[in-house]
């Protein structure tokens, strides 16, 4: 059953983060002031299982990657993603249904609840890693064939917010 | 506590005062009349408080405020004082707002300062009647120009204006910093008429040396800069007791357990200074990043309740009315000081009221209490061998002589005022926390550059210069930066300065 995200569930959320963080992939605490925000603003952000999602969806997992270092100090204005979701499905030529993190851990694990609640998308409770993980091909989306895998969605494409003055590698 | 360098002549324990001054001349008034000098031979006042700790903590006395945050466009998805807790916002938020301004890591500005929009922000500021100021720019630590053009420009328009600057109080991580600006800010208006209060008083009793106020690194600050910086003060506390066991014990790398009545606060010295928290601290539920002593405490002290079978002891606690509760004061109280008394720890009180507990009890409570010592301990340790283990506090009495994970329990002589030893025999510092790239400089250069300005720092803090001395030289490289950058924290310290 679709679940709606609310500020307990945010906060056990991001602690989740924090751990599943293992050390790297930066502070979710940074993302749950946004998501909060939003949510008391009068945004939802909807969460559905894996099993839920029609065989012809488009699921856009969202992320940055960089330096933390950054983001602790240049906090985000907070549409980054939603900008890349867009110039993305401009490329693709079909709107995103769906949302899924890239990763659950770190600040990445939140990102996806913002963009869920700004675009009005429902977020998917299935990560590409069960973690944080260093590098990009590491999702799980990446690594394996996804006709051998259990996840049902046809295409991932992860959206990197790429925009003025943030470090890329 | 009256010192004569090394030799404490003196020293006297008052309760604080609603005023705190009141409090802080009977005390000193006792010690003089102990030792019988004159007040003009006194060279100089140091002072620990918790006064600004205790305001925020119970909302009292803050001042309404502005921020004004450097960085849009970014940054708007966390506005100013977003995390506080409410009631604390509603209390001292006059006017919060993100403007134009900031830098980007490398040095480039995210916007140019927008003059319109900070003369209207200026307008806002003497519309709501604040009279205090917090400017945070986004990488300020970095690239200091934007706030302090800011800071000019409301100092020309509204000179009555209290203004601080987030680079001077924290580190890099924006909300961090900006509420650590945002509670100095609050605080400004008391901090001032609070120490003019302590100074009249001391000139009262005929003490016109200069008064100094002990920061949360355990070095000094005159009273002038403490009137701009409250924050600075806010553990001070447990610092100054862990810079008084170094001074007591001669050991400058051990734990130290401060125990009290109702807790135990557990520290680490490293080359006699506390080992700083390298994370957000927070304070009175607001998230800061200033430097701040590595301390950890659990609900075990001196008047710490026992349960019936000895299994639990605290948090619960009889607290200063020890002297009422506790059986070994005839009271009806078992608490962890009778089990001390009753195990031969300590001789206290009427020890043949403890007399008929149960022998099990007490080596049962006794265990608990070993065991959460050793826990304590161990938690702060960052290797498994054994340290020195240095015991203050007036629950001091609780910590066995054997203790696991310590090579030894150390209980130096007037460990029940370290803290105000701690803050007597407190040196002044400067601190450089820097990013710098190293492209263009070679690694050595950096660090030199960032030593001399250390000790700059240091000397114009009121160091003699000729003790200054580099404590401490922080290096961490900062991954997937393109220009090769380094953030370089170095700190110097030295004696007081005695003019």
């Amino acid at each position: 059953m679709p679940w709606e995200l609310d500020e307990t569930k945010l906060e056990a959320l991001a602690i989740g983060a924090g751990i599943l963080g293992t050390g790297g992939g930066g502070n979710p605490y940074y993302g749950k002031l946004h998501v909060r925000r939003l949510l008391r603003e009068g945004y939802r952000v909807q969460i559905v299982a894996p099993d839920e999602v029609p065989d012809d969806a488009l699921v856009v997992s969202v992320g940055g990657m960089g330096a933390p270092t950054i983001g602790i100090e240049r906090i985000h204005r907070g549409d980054e993603p939603l900008v890349a979701l867009r110039a993305l499905e401009r490329y693709l030529g079909r709107p995103a249904t769906h949302l899924v993190p890239g990763e659950i851990g770190g600040a990445n694990a939140l990102r996806p609840m913002a963009v869920g609640a700004l675009a009005g998308l429902p977020v998917v409770d299935g990560d590409g890693m069960g973690r944080a993980f260093p590098e990009l091909q590491m999702d799980t989306s990446r690594s394996l064939v996804y006709q051998r895998h259990r996840l049902r969605w046809r295409i991932s494409t992860t959206t990197s917010c790429c925009f003025p003055g943030s470090a890329m590698p | 506590m009256l010192l004569d360098r090394a030799d404490v002549l003196a020293w006297a324990k008052h309760p604080t005062t609603a005023d705190v001054s009141s409090g802080i001349v009977g005390a000193v008034r006792s010690v003089l009349d102990q030792v019988r000098i004159a007040p003009g031979e006194i060279g100089a006042v140091m002072l620990g408080t918790t006064h600004f700790t205790n305001a925020v903590i119970q909302r009292r006395n803050l001042a309404r405020i502005a921020v004004l945050r450097l960085g849009w466009p970014a940054t708007l998805s966390i506005p100013p004082l977003e995390d506080w807790p409410d009631d604390l916002r509603e209390t001292v938020a006059g006017y919060l707002t993100i403007l134009p301004g900031g830098h980007q890591f490398d040095g480039r500005e995210i916007s140019p300062l927008d003059w319109t929009a900070l003369t209207a922000a200026v307008d806002r500021i003497a519309r709501e009647g604040v009279q205090s100021v917090a400017i945070s720019a986004v990488f300020s630590p970095a690239v200091a120009a934007h706030e302090d053009a800011v800071a000019r420009f409301l100092h020309e328009h509204r000179p009555h204006l209290r203004i601080t600057r987030s680079r001077e109080i924290g580190r890099l991580g924006l909300l961090e910093r900006e509420n650590a600006a945002a509670l100095n800010a609050c605080l400004v208006p008391l901090a001032e008429e609070t120490i003019a209060a302590i100074r009249s008083a001391l000139a009262e009793l005929g003490l016109d040396a200069p008064l100094y106020l002990s920061q949360n690194d355990g070095t000094l600050m005159t009273a002038e800069f403490a009137a701009r910086y409250p924050v600075l003060t806010f553990a001070s506390g447990p610092t100054n007791s862990m810079r008084g066991a170094a001074f007591l014990s001669g050991l400058h790398d051990a734990v130290v357990l401060d125990v009290g009545g109702t807790t135990t606060d557990a520290g680490v010295l490293v080359h006699g200074f506390p080992r700083e928290a390298s994370f957000a601290v927070s304070i009175g539920g607001v998230r800061t990043n200033f430097r701040m002593p590595d301390v950890v405490s659990i609900g075990l002290g001196g008047g710490s309740i026992v349960s019936p079978d000895g299994t639990r002891i605290g948090p619960q606690s009889v607290g200063f009315r020890l002297s009422e509760e506790a059986l070994v004061f005839g009271g009806p109280t078992l608490t962890a000081t009778d089990i001390a008394v009753a195990a031969g720890r300590a001789r206290l009180g009427a020890p043949e009221r403890v007399a008929h507990l149960p022998r099990e009890l007490v080596q049962r409570a006794l265990a608990t209490i070993d065991q959460r010592l050793s826990e304590l301990v161990d938690s702060l340790k960052t290797t498994a061998a054994p340290v020195p283990v240095v015991v203050v506090g007036g629950g001091s009495l609780l910590v066995p002589d054997q203790l696991e994970g310590a090579s030894e329990v150390v209980r130096p002589p007037y460990a029940a005022v370290a803290n105000a030893i701690g803050a007597a025999i407190a040196q002044v510092s400067g601190e450089i926390d820097r990013i710098v790239s190293l492209e263009h400089q070679t690694r050595e250069r950096a660090l030199e550059a960032a030593r001399v300005d250390a000790c700059r720092l240091a000397i114009e803090a009121g160091a003699d210069p000729d003790s200054v001395q580099i404590v401490e030289v922080e290096e961490v490289p900062l991954a997937y930066l393109p220009s090769n950058a380094v953030r370089l924290r170095v700190k110097a310290v030295g004696d007081l300065r005695e003019d």
